[in-house]
């Protein structure tokens, strides 16, 4: 297992967190995932970037942090990671009974913090 | 007879087979840009091309390693069975993640450079250990990713291949909001650079400036010329005629024959 999966197998540890995935946000290139139902990377860099842009443009520079999609059953979060680089894409699938949003939001961001940047 | 014994048709098929050989090797790709594709037990360890950064540039030209501190630490690497990654991690230069995601990145942005080549010629040599690696992956992997993004790439621009040797200046527009690294494309853009003297110049890979130009394009924010038709010329540079150069000198008189002279340069046991 690489340094990359390893690491974020531990995000799996939280309750309802089924998938993660570490993106190149401008190449889609997935650098690492654990779990099932991973996120498609190539989409997952076209939606921030579309988002971004329509958000850069509007005058709001660097103010994207995430993207949640809602499903009936199931959570897509995609958290930006900034960096000195190109910036990164931090995916998560959640069940949506058994997982607490706002805390794997705060664990996405303690990963960045301390693994990434 | 081994899988890779058998003449490939094409530098995917060699990958393949010398993968199921397990074998380690260093592919020599000819062509231009051309490079070298570095194998594991037939697993790709890392691509060196002049067509894309590698590892270390991006770290050090990003700015992310300082040079002094990355020379110390390849220096320090290796004794006492510490890896370059071990080295790094601990002086707190990078993490562990991060070291990989930089040697991935540059590994997938070497061989997409490589297939704007012909790679038609390639030897394979015995194997040579690339400074930086960190994750080996399986040829099938490497090669389905330079596939979706020579794709993309012809989806957004045109052909790739006529992008990479494209010479990219910036438009005269009016200001817009762009994010950083679109600006910083723009600041490099100044008409004598193609796309990988912008990857160069700014510590990025090869592929994501070209998504970028890809954009910036669709903004009517650079503007180019049309590249000369036809693969790049690799004939070798010869010096042309300078001028104020002295002219040659003029050539000497022949020696003249004299009648019953010796000729050294003949034998005469005839």
């Amino acid at each position: 297992m690489s340094s990359v999966e390893a690491s974020l197998s531990c995000l799996l540890e939280l309750p309802g967190v089924t998938g993660v995935t570490l993106i190149d946000a401008v190449t889609g290139l997935t650098y690492g995932e654990a779990g099932t139902n991973g996120s498609d990377p190539v989409e997952c860099s076209r939606l921030t970037a579309l988002i971004g842009n329509g958000l850069n443009a509007a005058g709001t520079q660097g103010e994207l942090e995430s993207v949640v999609i809602t499903g009936t059953n199931r959570l897509l979060v995609v958290a930006t990671v900034p960096r000195q680089g190109d910036p990164l894409l931090l995916t998560a699938v959640l069940e949506r009974g058994q997982a607490n949003l706002a805390l794997v939001l705060h664990h996405l961001g303690l990963y960045a913090a301390e693994v990434i940047a | 007879m081994k899988a890779a014994d058998a003449a490939p048709r094409n530098l995917p098929a060699l990958l393949a087979a010398l993968h199921e050989d397990e074998r380690d090797a260093a592919v020599i790709v000819g062509g231009t840009p051309g490079g070298t594709i570095h194998l594991r037990q037939g697993r790709i360890v890392g691509v060196d091309t002049p067509g894309a950064p590698s590892a270390e540039s991006t770290l050090l030209k990003s700015g992310r390693v300082e040079d002094s501190a990355w020379a110390m630490a390849c220096a320090a690497s290796g004794s006492g069975g510490n890896t370059l990654r071990d080295e790094l991690r601990r002086r707190d230069l990078l993490t562990p993640e991060e070291f990989e995601i930089v040697c991935t990145a540059a590994l997938f942005d070497g061989a997409f450079a490589l297939a704007l080549g012909s790679a038609a010629e390639w030897e394979v040599r015995g194997p040579s250990r690339p400074v930086v690696t960190a994750r080996a992956f399986a040829p099938h992997l490497v090669t389905a990713e330079t596939t979706r993004r020579l794709a993309t790439i012809t989806e957004l621009w045109g052909s790739a291949t006529e992008l990479a040797r494209t010479r990219i200046r910036t438009a005269n527009t009016s200001p817009v909001r762009l994010l950083p690294r679109h600006t910083d494309i723009l600041e490099a853009a100044n008409g004598r650079r193609t796309p990988r003297d912008i990857a160069f110049a700014l510590g990025r890979g090869t592929y994501a400036v070209m998504l970028d130009l890809s954009h910036l394009r669709a903004l009517g924010l650079i503007e180019h010329d049309t590249p000369p038709l036809g693969r790049p010329s690799t004939a070798p540079r010869m010096p042309g005629p300078r001028t104020g150069t002295p002219s040659p000198a003029a050539p000497a008189p022949l020696p003249k024959r004299s009648p019953g002279a010796r000729h050294p340069h003949r034998s005469d046991a005839v």
